[in-house]
């Protein structure tokens, strides 16, 4: 480094105004007043819920499809995706009367407090059963009782779409592709 | 005043003390308010209706907190600094009037003539606790400058580094202030004759306000009385970004309470001052003697004061959230060379205005010839009174010669 490299910067010179000082105070109390009239950005949360895009990760849900079954085929991807481990899926086989799957969750449990929240779990799943749902003042007294099970995230979807705060967003009431019967010969 | 009767002076200085200290919590909460309001926040609003109860929950919550008083500090003067720094604060509140006054009798010519005013005088009740206190303004700046001694305890006494850096710059800063101060409020007391602030109000009402006659010594004033309570653009002391807490930086509990209350009650009792000594008083356009009735007026004129304190102590809140704060060259090069010089020119005006007896405009014009005037010479030297630039010695790039790496 020579001296060329240094790069000597001066202060602005201050006019007339400036170095009478009282003149920019006026004008930083005019701009310090006009805020004090201004409309406040403050939300009185427990009072005032905040408005969340559609897309904020919050607590899960398990989708039901038009007959209101689970529409989970227990194909273990999202306990795959997931980087916290902490979704607990044990596969049976789906009941003879479901034609349009070989299995289903017996019981699907997620550790609410493992959770990251990244939402790895909505991306893998090929039926779109698994969603994030924009709750997301989840609060428990026990660690137990943060592990949903399958009715409590069924409970999850019912109360989300019945309050109409999350609707349906993926092909609602079908299975995906995935799911469907290789095509007959 | 009717002849000194403890009674009434009790129900006064309990019925003050409750009044300052009561101002002084909602000011915390003015602060907090407009500083709120300025950042486009709402501010504390959860106790009582509009959050107007959070002084008290404030004061509660630093009773509460648990007291921590470090191993290291020498304690005597540990404990002594917070009340230190509140009596002197509210001590200085005994001259101070708070309600229309009467001034006191100037000397007589004969001792019949001096017992008659005084009879006459005393026939009056003054709302001040220490009437026709003739050091007046002394007393005040007196014990504006005891305060520092609180502020260099608790940093001493706090053995801490940040605490004493806090408190050196603080008694650098009010040592350096309090020659302004003084300077300008002295062409007041030679238009008056007088220190009595009773008297001073009453000059203001006989002509025009000090702040028409005099407005460079009432801005000069003004901003040496920020410096004095540590208020931002001056609040070195308390630099958060530079010095943790400043000199409180090792109390706790109801001890920083104290520590905080001092600075505010400052705020209120040169509010008080600068009401009085520059902005009349209790007198405003007539509005103090509308209904006739003296006990009314008497509410009125109390009113019209304590507003016109208000006023100055919401003007101080806005100017602590609107400019940045000071370095502390910027600072001392304020106080020396801009401020000192100014307030030296316009008691010299003062003095050839009184002297020569010339219309008190002419005061005015001098006022704001030195106000431009010191701007105009600040241009026209490019600043190199107020910030002499100083050469910067560019070292050559590499080791300095003579000196070598130690052989490895």
């Amino acid at each position: 480094m020579t001296d060329a490299d240094i790069k000597w910067v001066e202060e602005p010179k201050l006019g007339f105004w400036g170095q009478l000082y009282f003149p920019a105070l006026m004008d930083g109390l005019k701009t310090t007043v006009g805020h004090i009239f201004s409309p406040k950005i403050t939300e009185q949360y427990p009072e005032q819920e905040p408005k969340l895009p559609g897309n904020y990760r919050g607590v899960h849900r398990l989708n039901r499809d038009h007959d209101d079954r689970v529409k989970c085929v227990a194909c273990y991807m999202c306990a795959t995706a997931c980087p916290a481990h902490c979704i607990d899926i044990v596969a049976a086989p789906a009941p003879a009367e479901w034609k349009d799957r070989e299995k289903y969750p017996e019981t699907f449990a997620i550790d609410e407090l493992r959770c990251i929240y990244c939402g790895m779990c909505e991306e893998a799943c090929p039926v779109d059963a698994i969603e994030l749902t924009t709750l997301y003042d989840l609060t428990g007294l026990s660690r137990e009782e943060m592990v949903f099970d399958k009715e409590k995230l069924l409970s999850v979807f019912d109360a989300t779409t019945k309050a109409g705060t999350d609707p349906v967003r993926t092909r609602a009431g079908k299975l995906g592709l995935a799911s469907e019967a290789p095509p007959t010969k | 005043m009717p002849a000194f009767d403890i009674y009434y002076l009790g129900i006064a200085i309990v019925g003050l003390m409750g009044g300052v200290l009561g101002v002084v919590g909602y000011l915390t909460l003015g602060e907090r308010k407009i500083s709120a309001w300025i950042q486009d926040r709402v501010g504390p609003n959860r106790v009582g209706p509009g959050g107007l109860l959070q002084p008290l929950a404030d004061g509660g919550k630093f009773f509460l907190k648990e007291e921590v008083i470090p191993d290291h500090v020498d304690r005597v003067f540990y404990l002594l600094a917070p009340a230190v720094a509140v009596i002197t604060a509210l001590m200085a509140i005994a001259v101070v009037p708070y309600g229309s006054t009467v001034p006191v009798p100037d000397p007589q010519a004969s001792v019949e003539a001096f017992d008659a005013s005084q009879s006459e005088y005393r026939s009056h009740y003054s709302f001040v606790l220490a009437p026709g206190l003739d050091v007046g303004v002394l007393y005040v700046f007196a014990l504006g400058s005891l305060a520092v001694y609180g502020v260099i305890l608790a940093g001493w006494s706090a053995n801490n580094k940040y605490s004493l850096l806090g408190s050196l710059r603080s008694s650098a800063q009010i040592i350096s202030y309090e020659i302004p101060l003084g300077l300008s409020v002295l062409g007041i007391f030679v238009m008056v004759g007088s220190l009595n602030l009773e008297k001073i109000i009453a000059w203001q009402q006989a002509h025009w306000w000090f702040v028409a006659i005099q407005p460079l010594a009432f801005i000069l004033f003004l901003v040496s009385v920020y410096a004095e309570c540590s208020r931002l653009p001056f609040d070195l002391p308390e630099a958060e970004q530079e010095l943790v807490g400043g000199y409180h930086t090792e109390y706790s509990s109801m001890k920083l309470g104290l520590m905080l209350m001092a600075e505010y009650v400052h705020l209120v009792t040169t509010s008080f001052i600068v009401a009085i000594v520059f902005w009349g008083g209790w007198k405003f356009f007539g509005l103090e003697s509308i209904t006739g009735n003296p006990v009314w007026d008497a509410v009125i004129c109390a009113g019209i004061l304590i507003s016109k304190m208000l006023a100055l102590c919401i003007l101080a809140l806005l100017v602590r959230w609107t400019i940045p704060r000071f370095r502390f060259d910027q600072l001392m090069n304020i106080a020396w060379k801009v401020m000192l010089p100014l307030a030296l020119a316009n008691l010299v005006c003062v003095i050839l205005v009184r002297q020569f007896t010339w219309p008190l405009w002419v005061l005015t014009i001098c006022s704001v010839v030195l106000f431009f005037g010191a701007g105009y010479l600040s241009v026209i030297s490019q600043g190199s009174i107020t910030n002499p630039k100083r050469r910067v010695r560019k070292l050559p790039p590499g080791l300095p010669a003579g000196v070598t790496y130690a052989a490895r």
